[in-house]
Formats: structure tokens, sequence, C-alpha cells
């Protein structure tokens, strides 16, 4: 089993807040690793940092053994590191049809042509319109995005970085708000999804952690508790230390 | 003319004056970016309408003293309608549109100042106690321009005790830098915008009043002063009343030796010096990020 | 497109294709200029409108378009109009390309005043560099040449009409590029800028290298309606690039409403003639149009055209209506 991506001690501040103090995350190829913690770990800053928003105070990202910390947003994600948010960022007047052409588009390194018109684009068009079925989203096709329920604009969300056929996908809380039956929907459409790629999620609901991931690594208050499978991180004594002495979303 | 210590002195001097009136004008549009995340292009237009009622309370009354009162109140009262009626409205649409009514209403100014004045300039007469010159250290200067440079320091003491000394100063000091915060402290922010903006304006249009006996009274006016004014605050760092106060005397005094000794450059270096440092450091020398 | 928009622009279109027919001199010109200058504001459209971003310095490309066209007429030997307007274009793109560069680097109300201040400092050296510009004396006695096509005769550009339909060829084509690079992925790109910049970046868009090309295509269009504005006037000055220029094209786009392609066309029409009426009744028609500026950014941020569109939905509800009330009646 080879790494596909590392974080190598990895620390950072925000004026004077430290938010991570040496954080170490070892991802497989081709696992679906899960990353734990309460509120203020760390996690989707964590994220940020592996995804390029912005540079770490000290440490290394490492992608495919190549040593990404200085690259750029689009870099990583054109190289395949994508992430989705866990607060909803997508683009409000585009509809969900635009929306995915919009990756998927990108992800065809069609991004300044000038030449040919979209709408000509057959083969774009017919890969929308499939990954609309698959997210479920075929009804809403020529809605607006801000217009759409939240459901439906999670769906859209981790749409959007599944259009750009990722090698690794970082998912931040996708079922965030969602009610059972969406998540379940949600769930299965990660576990198709991910089938030959490598997934890191975030997330607070713990069925969904114990329906997908391999391992797991618990942030608290900056640090890795642990990092293993499921049994290791649920009979480990800190992991519940830190569980029971916090408030449990779930 | 000869470069002898009395002339650099009357340069110097002149930038000092005008560094003061600039400051006058752009601490009042710093704070308000810093505070409302608007930049007011109409501020200047603001300071031009505090010079013509200035000139017309003089006309009417013929007592200067009288229009360097009324003149700011009522320039502080157009400001406190523009705020309310036009600016308000549009705080959810965005900055952009913010940013765009100004523009709209520094044209409406202009023209309600043709309209009302006409296109001449206006002559304004200085009141006796202030005529006439003094010696310093060799040379001969306006008093006038000095009451300008101590009036403006006074004025700006004031306003630093305000803002340092009072609790509604400590309010607007935080609502600068952390405005959302202050909202959900529960003061009432809208009447907080209002009163800045309405205080900001003021403030320009005292310099109004008092600089038109120095840079004369005529339409384009804002426009000229509003170049510097623009300046001043990008290069200060916009929000900064300190970085303001460093940059409107070195723009004062670069504005003064500019015109004596590069007339042909002075405009562009200005604005070269703008340029660089919003490539650079959009924050300015004294700004935050973001 | 649907139906009733293809035939509502087929209608414009041939409107104003006809004008020379049913306009005489005076409006015809004022109509060239109402090109132009749409183009102007088409120009500053792509960068705001689409791009999200308001420029207030963009009279820098236009008056160097302008500028150029006059000097290359004046100092260059057989020098053509459509290469004069070519060369335009060129001038004013790389110019736009250049100070691009730095505007990728900032943002939001930064952005802004980088825009202006570039404005003020072509401005500056336009004003100052009066060997080749002649300052605010301003550039004159260019003459235009015909323009020769091969088999058909030459074209004097003299004759208000031919001037007129001159224009209109170049801005009616420019306009199609406009038209058609926004059905492309460069448009879609350029939506994206506008729509959320930040998730572009994340969905793999270089977004500093979209601006860049979007400015300098909006700095080209800029510069030929520069060139055409000076072909028209006879003659240029430091008045075609300062900030009133700059603030002008703003509120023309404004009023005729940044979010349509056509937006731009309808605030020059609007500017242009009803300037030109006001300025018959009252001094002050300044004031006036300053006035529905204000108006329109309160109530109705869309321009002109979102008033026409609001319009015309409320007739179509209307008639959906009368025709649900007429069924009604005959059951």
């Amino acid at each position: 089993m080879s790494v596909v991506l590392e974080a190598r001690n990895i620390k950072h501040s925000f004026s004077g807040l430290h938010v991570l103090m040496g954080v170490n995350l070892s991802v497989e190829r081709g696992e679906r690793h899960a990353i734990l913690g309460p509120n203020g770990a760390g996690k989707t800053t964590l994220f940020n940092l592996i995804t390029g928003g912005f540079k770490p105070s000290s440490g290394e990202i490492f992608f495919e053994k190549m040593n990404v910390t200085k690259k750029s947003i689009h870099e990583r994600a054109r190289e395949g590191l994508v992430r989705s948010f866990q607060i909803t960022n997508i683009f409000p007047k585009l509809t969900a049809f635009e929306t995915l052409r919009a990756s998927l588009l990108s992800r065809r390194n069609v991004r300044l042509n000038f030449l040919r018109h979209v709408n000509r684009m057959s083969a774009v068009k017919e890969e929308v319109e499939s990954l609309l079925e698959r997210l479920g989203l075929q009804d809403q096709r020529d809605v607006p995005a801000g217009e759409l329920a939240y459901g439906q604009q999670r769906a859209l969300e981790v749409g959007l970085a599944l259009a750009l056929s990722p090698k690794v996908l970082l998912l931040d809380e996708p079922t965030a708000g969602m009610t059972k039956d969406e998540t379940e929907k949600m769930v299965e459409l990660i576990i198709r999804a991910t089938q030959n790629i490598t997934l890191v999620i975030i997330e607070h609901d713990m069925n969904v952690v114990f329906m997908l991931a391999d391992r797991i690594s618990v942030l608290h208050f900056g640090r890795v508790l642990i990092c293993g499978t499921q049994q290791e991180v649920r009979s480990n004594p800190s992991v519940q230390e830190a569980y029971l002495g916090e408030e449990i979303e779930s | 003319m000869q470069l002898d210590f009395a002339t650099l002195l009357i340069i110097c001097l002149h930038g000092l004056v005008y560094g003061v009136l600039i400051f006058l004008v752009a601490s009042g549009l710093s704070i308000v970016f810093g505070m409302m995340g608007v930049l007011n292009l109409a501020h200047a237009s603001f300071y031009m309408f505090g010079a013509y009622i200035g000139v017309s309370v003089l006309q009417l009354s013929g007592n200067f003293w009288l229009s360097l009162v009324i003149a700011p109140i009522l320039t502080a009262g157009a400001g406190s309608l523009s705020q309310h009626f036009l600016l308000k409205p549009l705080r959810h649409a965005g900055h952009l549109f913010e940013l765009i009514i100004t523009v709209g209403l520094s044209f409406v100014i202009l023209e309600i100042v043709k309209w009302v004045w006409g296109t001449e300039p206006v002559p304004v007469s200085l009141p006796e106690a202030l005529s006439g010159a003094v010696q310093i250290l060799g040379s001969t200067y306006p008093v006038y321009r000095l009451f300008v440079f101590f009036f403006g320091l006074a004025v700006l003491a004031v306003l630093a005790l305000i803002l340092y000394k009072t609790s509604l100063g400590m309010i607007v000091r935080a609502a600068i830098t952390h405005p959302a915060m202050v909202s959900a402290l529960g003061t009432n922010t809208p009447l907080v915008f209002n009163l800045v903006f309405s205080l900001g304006t003021g403030l320009a249009g005292l310099a109004g009043v008092i600089a038109g006996p120095i840079l004369g009274i005529y339409p384009g006016m804002a426009l000229t002063v509003g170049m510097d004014v623009f300046v001043v605050v990008v290069v200060g760092g916009l929000g900064s009343l300190m970085g303001a106060i460093f940059a409107s005397f070195i723009i004062g005094e670069l504005q003064s030796f500019g015109v004596f000794f590069f007339p042909e450059f002075s405009i562009i270096l200005i604005f070269l010096l703008m340029a660089v440092v919003l490539s650079i450091r959009p924050q300015g020398l004294f700004g935050e990020k973001g | 497109m649907k139906k009733s928009g293809m035939t509502f622009l087929l209608i414009i279109i041939v409107l104003i294709f006809c004008v020379p027919w049913y306009m005489g001199i005076i409006k015809m010109r004022l109509m060239t200029e109402v090109l132009y200058y749409g183009l102007f504001a088409v120009s500053l459209g792509l960068v705001t409108g689409y791009g999200g971003k308001v420029s207030f310095g963009h009279a820098a490309y236009f008056g160097i378009g302008a500028y150029t066209t006059a000097l290359a007429l004046l100092h260059i030997q057989n020098m053509g109009v459509i290469s004069a307007l070519i060369l335009s274009g060129l001038v004013a793109g790389i110019l736009g390309a250049f100070f691009s560069i730095f505007l990728v680097r900032v943002s939001g109300t930064y952005y802004a005043m980088l825009t202006m201040a570039f404005g003020q400092l072509v401005y500056g050296v336009a004003l100052k560099w009066r060997s080749v510009t002649r300052g605010d004396d301003g550039l004159g006695g260019f003459a235009l040449p015909p323009i020769d096509i091969p088999f058909l005769g030459s074209i004097e550009l003299i004759k208000t009409s031919n001037l007129y339909w001159f224009t209109m060829a170049v801005v009616g084509l420019l306009y199609l590029v406009v038209w058609h690079i926004t059905r492309t992925s460069l448009g879609v790109s350029i939506i994206l800028l506008r729509e959320n910049e930040d998730r572009a970046k994340f969905i793999g868009h270089n977004t500093s290298s979209t601006r860049f090309m979007l400015f300098t295509i909006s700095s080209v269009l800029a510069g030929v309606s520069g060139g055409l504005f000076a072909l028209f006037q006879g003659f240029v000055s430091t008045g075609s690039l300062d900030i009133v220029k700059s603030l002008d094209c703003v509120i023309m786009l404004m009023i005729g409403g940044m979010n349509h392609l056509l937006g731009p066309l309808a605030g020059s029409l609007f500017i242009v003639f009803v300037g030109d009426w006001l300025s018959h009744l009252t001094h002050a028609w300044e004031f006036y149009i300053g006035i529905v500026f204000i108006a329109m950014m309160l109530f109705f941020r869309g321009g002109l055209v979102s008033i026409i569109q609001g319009l015309v939905n409320n007739l179509k509800a209307i008639r959906v209506r009368n025709v649900r009330i007429q069924e009604q009646v005959k059951s």
C-alpha cells in the first residue's frame, strides 16, 4: 500500500491562535480515511492547508510523493487533489446543469477556450446529464443552485468535486444538516463514487464514519490523538476521554 | 526663484498647511471605509459643498467665523441625509453598488453647485484679523495659512480626544476594525454609521471652508483635492488614521515641492506612488489586510 | 434563444441598420455616438457585469485608442482607417494586459482604486507629453481617408451615413465577438469569477489567467471604440481619457443594465439621446441624469434592460390571465 497524501508535522496559527500543533496525516491509496474531532480541533483548517487555501505556518504537504506545499489551489485541484466544503460553496445563479458542466469543462482542461460554443459540446452534455442522475438531481437540472433545497445543494456541492474525477477526494462534512434519508443517499453516493479513488472525509455523524471508514484519525486540540482502524479507535481510552469530556455531536 | 532657505521654508510650510487640509478631508474618508467598507467617492464633493456654503454664509452675514460654524453643520446634515437615503438601502446589495451610487452622488453635488453658484470661481475675502503676514525665520508667511495649520491641528486634537477619551469614540474605534462584533454587542449600528459618516463629511466641509481662501472655490475643486485625498488614504491605508496622518504630510510636501521643482511630473509621480503602493501593499503603509 | 427574443433582436438590428433612412443628419450623428459609446460600455460590462469587478479607469484604454488612431492617421503614410482601428485595439490591449498583471493581485475596493490610479497615470502622461499629444490642447486635423473595397469602389467616410454604417459594422462585429465569447468555455470561466471566484479555484481554474484574458479583451474593445470616437470627432484631447470619461462609462453601463448583453447599448442610447434632448431644455441636464442614475441604483439595479424585461413579463402575465378569464367565461 502506498501513501498518496501526506501531511508532515503541520503547525498553523492564526494571529497567535494556535490551531494545529504538529499534525501528521498519512493517507494510503484507495482507502477511505475519516477525520474525527470536536469542533475547533482544526479539521477544516487542515483541509484548507492540504488543498492550498493558505500555507501552513510550518510543515509540508505531499501529494503523490510530490511536495505541494507551495503549489496554488488550482494547481493542486488540477492534479487531482479536490475538496468539497462544509458550508455550501457553490455558484448561486448557475443551474445545476451549468454548475456541473463548469467542473467537467475544467477537468477536460477546457477553460480559456474561446472558439467552441459550450452548447455544442455534446460529449460534455451527456456526461453532465449522467452525473446529474447519479446525484439524484436530474429533475433540478435547470434550477439555479441558489434556489435548490438544502439537501440538493449539498449533493451539488459534492458533485462539483466528483466531476473533477479526483485522485484524492476530501469531503468536509458532506452530510451536515441532512435528514436521515438524505444522509443514507449521500453515503451510498459516496461509496459508489469512491470505489477506485482515495477518500478523506471529515464527519461528525458516527454512523456515517463507521459505515465508510477504513481508518480514522482523531484530531483533538490541534493534534492527532490516534490514527487506526475503527476497532483501535473505538477502544482507545484517550479517545473515549476526549469524546466524553466534550459534547458529542451526532 | 532662488533656492535659498527662505524659499525652501515657505515651500515646506505650504506643504504642512496642505497636509493638514488633506488630512481633515482624508480622515473622514478613511474612517468611513474602515467602518462601513464603503469608499465614498463623493467625499471630496462634500469638501466642495462646505466651501460653497461657507462663502455664501460669509457673503450673507459678513462674518467668517459664522461660516466656520454653519457650513460644516450643513455639510454634515447633507452627509447624514445621503448616508440614510442612498447608502443605507444599498448595504445588502454589495460594495459594488455602494461605490457606484457615491459616483452618482458626486455628479449630483457637482451639478447642484454649478447650478446655484455658476461655473466661475467664487472669490472669497479673508477676515481682517487673519489677513496680513508674519515673519518666520527670515521669511514672510501669510497669517491665514498659519491659522489654517493651527486650526486644523486643533480640530484634529479634538477629534483625537473624542475618539480616544469618550465612550462614543471607543465604540467608533471598535467599529472600525470589528463592525460585526460591535453590532452583536447591541450598539445601534445604523445610528453609529450615520453619525460617523456625518462627522466625516462635516470635517470635509470644514476643510472646504478654511481651504477656500487658499485653494480657491470652483467646481473642479472636488476633483483636484479629491485625487490627493484618494492617494493619501491608499498610501496611508484605508481605515488607518495613523497612516492618513503620515501620508497626508508626505503628499502635502510632495505636492508642494513637486509643483515647484517638477511641475511637469508631479501629477504622474503621485499616481505612480499610488499605483506602486496598491500593487505591492494594497492595505497601505499602516492598513490591515482584508 | 427564445423566438420572441430573436424577433426582438432582429427588429433592433433592422432599426439600427435603417437609421440613415429615417433620421436626419443630426440624429444620425447622435446614433453614431450611441454605437461607439455602446461598444465602450460593452467593454466595461465585460469586466464589471461579467467579471464582477468595477473599473474606474477604463477611459485610459478608450483614450489610448483614440490617440492611436489620430496619431496613426496623422503621421503614418497611407494609413487606412481599418488599420488604424486595429492598431488602436492592439495598443489598448497591450496597455490593458500590462496593467492587468497588477490588477490581478488585488480585489474588491482596492481593485477599483487601482484601476482609477492607472487611469489617472495614463491621463497624467497624456497631459504632460505635449510633444506627442499636444496636452489639453488636443490633436486635430487628421483626415479620414476613404475605404477602398476591391471591385466595389471607395467609401467616403466624410459622408455622415457612410461613417454611421462603418461604425455600425465595426461595433456590430465586435458585439458579435463578445456574444460568441460568452457562449464559449472562456465565457463560463468568466461567469465563475463573478459567481464565486474562490470556488472556481478549487475546481481547477487559474482565476488570475482568466482575469488577465478578460481584461485584455476588454481593453482591446475599449481601444477600438476610442478609435471610432477619434474618427467621428476628428479631434482628440485629454478629455477622452480623464476620470470623467471613465465615470461616464460606468453610469452608461449601470443605467443600461450590466447583466445583459444589450444593456450597454441601452445605456448609451439613453445617455446620448435623452442627454441631448435634456440639454436643449435646461443647462442642468447632467443633474437630471445624475438623479435618474441614483434612482436606478436604488430601485432598478438591473438597469433599463431589467425594467423592460419586467414590463414584458408583466404584459405576458396579464395576457395569460386574460386568456384564463376568457376560458372561464366561455365555460
